[in-house]
């Protein structure tokens, strides 16, 4: 018993100054720009159905996230670009992080590097919402964002489970016909 | 199609006794990649896999629609392209991605036991996308769960309902 006491009372210890740790790095700090303000923020990430939660920087209608979240959480690396800018990439497809018509997509504080997620997304041409009532942001990160082919033109694919869960593709019928037939109870 | 799963869609494809695969689309996947927002319908694919027709609405029930799909079935030339003529081709433009999030985002909130908060993401997707019926039934069906899966959908209480929610909108 006293040893799990003791265990307990360092657990609280160690989760008191993580809190603290916490605490202090979302503080506002040294920033001095107006308006903006750290906080505690979910990321809803809708290609890996999944939440992240992250301390993020919101700045009009920008958020930026830190660069070590977005690597380690959505995949997102920082790259040298041929034209020395700095580039956010998604495995080989990297957005120049470069001020565009007044917008900065990259802020720097306390040594730490943050890159508007928004300036991103749409430069990628993702889709994704800020649920600011909700403190989400949500994202469609490798979501395709084209039209479904057109009629005709290119063979489709797409895959649901079955009521038992095994994965059916649309290819798994080429050579027949197929009616799909899309309906709800209700 | 039904944020719930297969667990409320089984009983209604056990009833059908159906002899075709019927597959579980619980996030809506099929409709954001063909741009459609109600049920049901149908999309007719090619043995090469290409879409060639749909989505359309489409009952068992209605004549004009039995003889389409057997038609292009039994490869009877023309059938498809009156059809789409005189439907006037494919659904209007699909600009309602914030929805499709927010439905994807309630969809995850539902299976993880927050209901009063997939509602709310549904209600703000059915703002974003006033027309689209999934979600409205949806939401309909994750508040008043007995006027849907206790084995008879109430089609006269979705018909008060509307009544009431354009009451409310007055």
């Amino acid at each position: 018993m006293i040893g799990l006491r003791m265990i307990s009372k360092t657990f609280r210890t160690l989760i008191t100054i993580s809190l603290m740790v916490i605490s202090l790095g979302i503080m506002p700090g040294k920033r001095q720009v107006l308006g903006d303000s750290m906080q505690s923020i979910r990321i809803y990430e809708s290609t890996e159905d999944t939440t992240y939660h992250t301390a993020a920087i919101a700045r009009g209608n920008q958020l930026y996230l830190s660069s070590n979240f977005l690597t380690s959480s959505l995949g997102l690396e920082r790259k040298p670009l041929p034209n020395g800018t700095t580039g956010l990439c998604l495995g080989d497809l990297c957005i120049p992080m470069v001020s565009r018509s007044g917008d900065d997509p990259v802020y720097q504080e306390d040594n730490q590097e943050y890159y508007s997620i928004n300036y991103f997304l749409d430069a990628l041409g993702s889709r994704y919402t800020w649920d600011r009532e909700s403190g989400t942001f949500l994202l469609g990160l490798r979501a395709s964002n084209q039209q479904s082919p057109e009629q005709g033109t290119t063979p489709v694919e797409f895959s649901l489970p079955t009521m038992d869960g095994q994965e059916v593709q649309l290819s798994d019928y080429r050579g027949r016909k197929v009616v799909v037939f899309a309906w709800a109870s209700w | 199609m039904d944020m719930q799963g297969a667990k409320v869609a089984k009983p209604w494809v056990e009833k059908a006794d159906a002899t075709y695969p019927a597959l579980v689309d619980q996030s809506n996947k099929l409709g954001t990649k063909f741009q459609y927002n109600y049920v049901p319908l149908i999309i007719l694919f090619n043995e090469q896999g290409r879409r060639v027709y749909g989505p359309q609405n489409f009952s068992i029930g209605d004549s004009e629609d039995r003889e389409l799909l057997t038609g292009w079935l039994n490869d009877e030339p023309g059938v498809l392209a009156h059809r789409q003529a005189s439907d006037g081709g494919q659904n209007g433009e699909f600009s309602e991605a914030e929805a499709a999030l927010r439905f994807q985002y309630a969809n995850y909130l539902l299976r993880n036991d927050q209901k009063a908060s997939a509602v709310k993401q549904l209600e703000k997707a059915l703002t974003s996308d006033p027309d689209n019926w999934i979600i409205h039934k949806q939401i309909w069906a994750i508040e008043h769960p007995e006027k849907f899966y206790d084995g008879n959908v109430d089609f006269g209480w979705q018909k008060e309902q509307l009544e009431r929610e354009a009451q409310q909108n007055e």
